[in-house]
């Protein structure tokens, strides 16, 4: 590793910025506009009234015939291939059997916009209605309505998710206490600015998509499949995408529906979602919550029976608690566990993972009950989770855990809301003004680094050009994560540049690279990043190879930096790269991030601490400051890892005060599938957050870095709840914490 | 033309009708009056909507009455000057043409709309060049190819498509482009002059203002017209003014630092 780092750890500018900041950069929808005559056609998609249905009949003649429709798509003209989405169920481009209000029936696609949404209302649908089940604990039932042959809860076997760790009965036996509660949240559709938006183009056999996705390989690949056709027969082209709100934008039925209705035409389609459609499309998942834990009065946690439902809608998979539920558990040392999480299928919009998957409603219940089991024990907040915290080099799930500066996240946290002036005890407000009380709440958790034991991250090619300058070549995906300039930074230092002189190609897949992954799984800077110096590495041996003639030695002793080469020993005889490459024919490299050793975990310790203000005779919650600390191992970039910080608090935020959706079981409608009904945090309301920034230097990571994309998600509204108990002594155990719920637990409604 | 905005908004809360189609039905009537030489009516037709199920015969038998556009459907034309109800606006044209003759002026108002965007004059056909029903986010992007300009909810709730129109921000979603007449309307892509980058766009640039990029623009024009009226506002004033512009990925934070940092380089 360098010992002195000239671009890595610096706050350079995002690359893509001065694209945003004109205009220029091209998004989906900003393609095959009218002005430029392209024959594209518009897609609009008919959906379901009706929450759970088989279609019996469709009759599109009338829709057809309507003068400017050029095609008309039914579940009939579906290929038989599943769509293999990786995040939700692989289901048909079209499928029969409806499964929520908002379900996609058929679609058209015509000369203008106007004409497909009139169309729409031509086709006649003929539906045998089934009775619906909404309620997750309800839909495990055995005799519950399926939603799939297999039935409806999404684990294995149609089982739940099960771990049994020691013997809970024995662990119940030691405690000295043992705390019993229910939790639940509520559904939070992901909402991301940019609507999701499609073009599809037909050339003979092979077909071109430019996609607002967070995965291009997903697509590529699933489309491939379900059309029966060679991937290399299709192109995904992104060119920006206007954020996933972390993960609504993957391989999804709507990119089949526009390459269908585009190989029916026999034209482009372009297919844009409106915001109801993006608010229905995807969403999180809703959850309850039966947990139980043991504790010592020495504040040793003996036992943890946690049962629950999670709501994962018509199509979702494991995106509850059974996806990596375990890694919340394992934050903390219990002697002795009874897990049983149930993934099930009910007749609400699909569920799909969204920023830190399961964290936010694990760490809701987990935190809550470990700020319970300190209450009981007279035990400090911040003493229980040090105490049962894991840490460096111990066993955690059977592997090594790598850089855990748990310790060192609590102090800074502590630092910076001023933790010691504030914490008066459990239930205890600061600060009591008229009705207005003022309290802080932690909240702690463990969470996975983006690098993992299997192989499944991005290929990358760095190209070196005669002029010394490096290209990128990567098939990861920047959807405003700002990996295009971490991973730029990462090549500028291993070869001596400046970033400007590193260009990221990544928006084509005709570069043939794949990577499996994409942006999920906050992965793209540890495993792209790993790839990347790989490449360079690859590379730079490769340049070694025809210099080593030249200069007398063996390439090994070679060094290629600031656009020069030598030997290692003697920097002052360098020669200039463009006198090693002085043919036409660029050196490209190529690699691939080492997998994580199967005997190592890699997590981030994570901390928040929420400053609240509640006033008990509204019922009005108030964040008033959020202290935000976490390990980034190396921050490659500060200034983005703050702004990962900074925006990645503002969902969970949300989630503790208000954001919303919800389904009227009464009218069949969905609610909260706008921005006026769905109240997001503002730049008027947005809470002031103070990012931490830990550097463990993890040795697993490029250059020590960890992935960080969904931490900010994970913890401050347990944070938050856990001060609103310490502002008014009641504890309030279902998200979101609006004023009637803080009015009836202060016993005023 | 203000009246015809308010029965949008109205309308669609009420039925839910959807806007582009009442859109498309308003639209049409305006530009059949337009050219059938009526000056200062304010005709609009009267949609209906029904249900689903019902919908589809309904439009049937409106596609067969109805003469040319395919843009007339689901409204029936009410006369301003009697209570005669036609379907379609070239009925509703010479019904009025010829019942009440004594109210057609001479003075005909060109079917064309002139905009000055970013410095430059366009003008556009009614119904050739542009349609009537047409937003102005959509004119600016679909026919200028001015893409800065974004469209996240297409109803005034986001903030992405906001331009300044005659020195005020405005939603360009929410405006349509016939309403627009001699307007002089800044967009993103009229910020930098000459090849050099207005202070904003250098701002925000510099201090991490965004991240996935699609709410900048719109955040840019809002700060750009904020700038303008108050050339060094609080940080208060700067929460409140940007209240409007959605981002999601929630990089406020920044982007608050990004416009005081605006205001200290305007100084």
């Amino acid at each position: 590793m360098p010992e002195e780092l000239k671009v890595v750890g610096k706050p350079l500018p995002y690359q893509k910025a001065p694209g945003f900041v004109t205009g220029k950069a091209k998004f989906t929808a900003d393609r095959f506009l009218k002005l430029e005559r392209t024959g594209v056609l518009y897609g609009r998609i008919l959906r379901s009234p009706y929450p759970h249905a088989m279609i019996r009949s469709i009759d599109t003649s009338k829709a057809e015939a309507l003068p400017g429709v050029k095609a008309v798509i039914t579940y009939k003209d579906a290929p038989s291939k599943l769509l293999p989405m990786e995040c939700s169920r692989p289901r048909l481009i079209l499928d029969p059997h409806i499964r929520y209000v908002g379900d996609l029936v058929a679609a058209v696609a015509a000369e203008t916009p106007e004409i497909a949404e009139e169309a729409l209302d031509l086709i006649k649908v003929d539906y045998e209605i089934l009775k619906p089940v909404f309620d997750p604990e309800e839909a495990a039932k055995p005799e519950a309505p399926k939603l799939w042959p297999e039935g409806n809860i999404v684990d294995p076997g149609n089982k739940p998710y099960v771990i049994e760790e020691g013997n809970i009965e024995e662990g119940f036996k030691e405690a000295d206490f043992i705390i019993k509660k229910e939790f639940t949240t509520q559904i939070q559709p992901h909402m991301c600015l940019e609507p999701h938006a499609y073009i599809a183009k037909w050339e003979e056999d092979k077909l071109t998509v430019w996609a607002s996705t967070q995965t291009p390989t997903e697509i590529r690949i699933g489309l491939a499949e379900a059309f029966s056709m060679p991937s290399a027969k299709v192109r995904v082209i992104s060119e920006n995408t206007g954020g996933g709100s972390m993960g609504s934008k993957y391989l999804e039925e709507h990119v089949g529906v526009a390459a269908l209705l585009a190989k029916k035409a026999g034209r482009p389609v372009k297919l844009v979602l409106n915001r109801y459609e993006v608010a229905v499309h995807r969403r999180r998942y809703s959850s309850k919550h039966y947990i139980k834990i043991g504790v010592k009065k020495d504040g040793t946690l003996t036992a943890l029976d946690w049962k629950s439902f999670w709501d994962v809608g018509a199509g979702g998979t494991l995106v509850g608690g059974s996806l990596f539920g375990l890694d919340v558990i394992n934050q903390y040392k219990f002697l002795n566990k009874h897990i049983e999480f149930y993934d099930v299928s009910t007749n609400l919009p699909t569920a799909q993972p969204y920023r830190s998957v399961p964290y936010p409603a694990l760490n809701f219940a987990l935190e809550s009950m470990i700020d319970m089991a300190a209450e009981v024990i007279g035990m400090d907040p911040i003493e229980i989770r040090l105490k049962n915290a894991p840490r460096e080099g111990e066993i955690v799930a059977g592997k090594k855990l790598s850089t855990f500066p748990i310790e060192e996240c609590m102090k800074r946290a502590c630092e910076l809301i001023n933790w010691s002036d504030k914490w008066m005890g459990f239930g205890k407000p600061y600060k009591v003004e008229g009705s207005k009380r003022r309290a802080v709440g932690v909240a702690y958790t463990a969470y996975s680094t983006g690098h993992y034991e299997e192989t499944r991250g991005p290929i990358v090619n760095v190209m070196v050009d005669q002029d010394g300058s490096v290209y990128l070549i990567t098939p990861t995906q920047d959807m405003g994560t700002g990996s295009t300039t971490t991973l730029a930074q990462i090549v500028a230092e291993e070869f001596g540049l400046d970033l400007k002189e590193v260009r990221v190609v990544s928006e084509d897949t005709s570069h043939g690279l794949i990577d499996l992954y994409n942006a999920r799984a906050s992965r793209e800077l540890c495993t792209g990043g790993l790839a990347a110096i790989a490449a360079c590495k690859d590379a730079k041996r490769k340049i070694a190879e025809i210099a080593a003639p030249k200069l007398g030695v063996k390439p090994e002793e070679i060094e290629v930096k600031e656009k020069k080469v030598y030997v290692k020993e003697e920097p002052e005889k360098a020669i200039p790269l463009s006198e090693v490459l002085a043919g036409p024919i660029p050196i490209v490299g190529t690699g691939k991030a080492e997998p994580l050793p199967t005997d190592v975990n890699s997590l981030d310790p994570v901390v928040c601490i929420a400053d609240i203000e509640v006033d008990t005779k509204t019922g009005e919650l108030n964040l008033l400051k959020c202290a935000f600390v976490l390990d980034a191992g190396r921050a490659i970039n500060p200034k983005i890892v703050e702004n990962q910080i900074e925006g990645g608090v503002l969902p969970s935020v949300g989630l503790a005060l208000r954001e919303e959706f919800i389904f009227d079981e009464a009218n069949l409608v969905n609610l909260g599938t706008n921005y006026l009904d769905f109240k997001l945090i503002t730049s008027a309301d947005c809470p002031e957050v103070e990012a931490g920034i830990v550097e463990s230097i993890d040795p697993y990571g490029p250059y020590g870095a960890k992935g960080l994309g969904e931490v900010g998600t994970t913890i401050p509204h347990a944070a938050i709840a856990n001060a609103v108990y310490n502002a008014i002594g009641a504890r309030i155990t279902s998200l979101p914490i609006t004023p009637d719920k803080i009015l009836r637990a202060l016993g005023k409604v | 033309m203000l009246y015809v905005t308010y029965m949008v908004s109205e309308e669609k809360k009420a039925k839910g009708v959807s806007r582009r189609k009442f859109l498309a039905a308003t639209g049409a009537g305006v530009a059949g009056i337009v050219v059938g030489g009526v000056v200062g009516s304010q005709l609009f037709p009267k949609v209906e909507t029904t249900t689903a199920t019902e919908t589809a015969t309904k439009t049937t038998t409106a596609t067969t009455t109805a003469t040319t556009t395919t843009t007339s459907l689901i409204a029936k034309y009410p006369c301003p000057f009697c209570d005669k109800e036609f379907s379609s606006e070239a009925e509703l044209g010479e019904h009025i043409k010829t019942a009440h003759a004594e109210l057609i002026t001479k003075e005909v108002k060109p079917p064309t709309i002139k905009l000055i965007v970013n410095g430059s004059q366009y003008e556009f056909k009614i119904g050739d060049e542009i349609e009537p029903n047409e937003t102005l986010a959509e004119t600016l992007r679909e026919r200028l190819g001015l893409t800065g300009t974004k469209i996240g909810c297409d109803t005034g709730e986001c903030g992405s498509c906001t331009v300044i129109m005659d020195g005020k921000p405005v939603l360009s979603c929410l405006v349509l482009t016939i309403e627009c007449d001699g307007k002089d309307i800044l967009t993103v892509e009229g910020l930098a002059k000459d090849g050099r980058l207005h202070p904003i766009q250098e701002a925000f640039i510099e201090h991490h203002g965004l991240q996935c990029g699609f709410c900048t623009p719109g955040i840019l024009m809002t700060t750009k017209a904020l700038l303008d009226r108050n050339r060094h506002p609080t940080r208060e004033e700067v929460r409140e003014a940007l209240s409007g512009n959605i981002c999601k990925c929630g990089a406020y934070k920044k982007i608050i630092e990004s416009v005081l940092a605006a205001s200290e380089k305007m100084r």
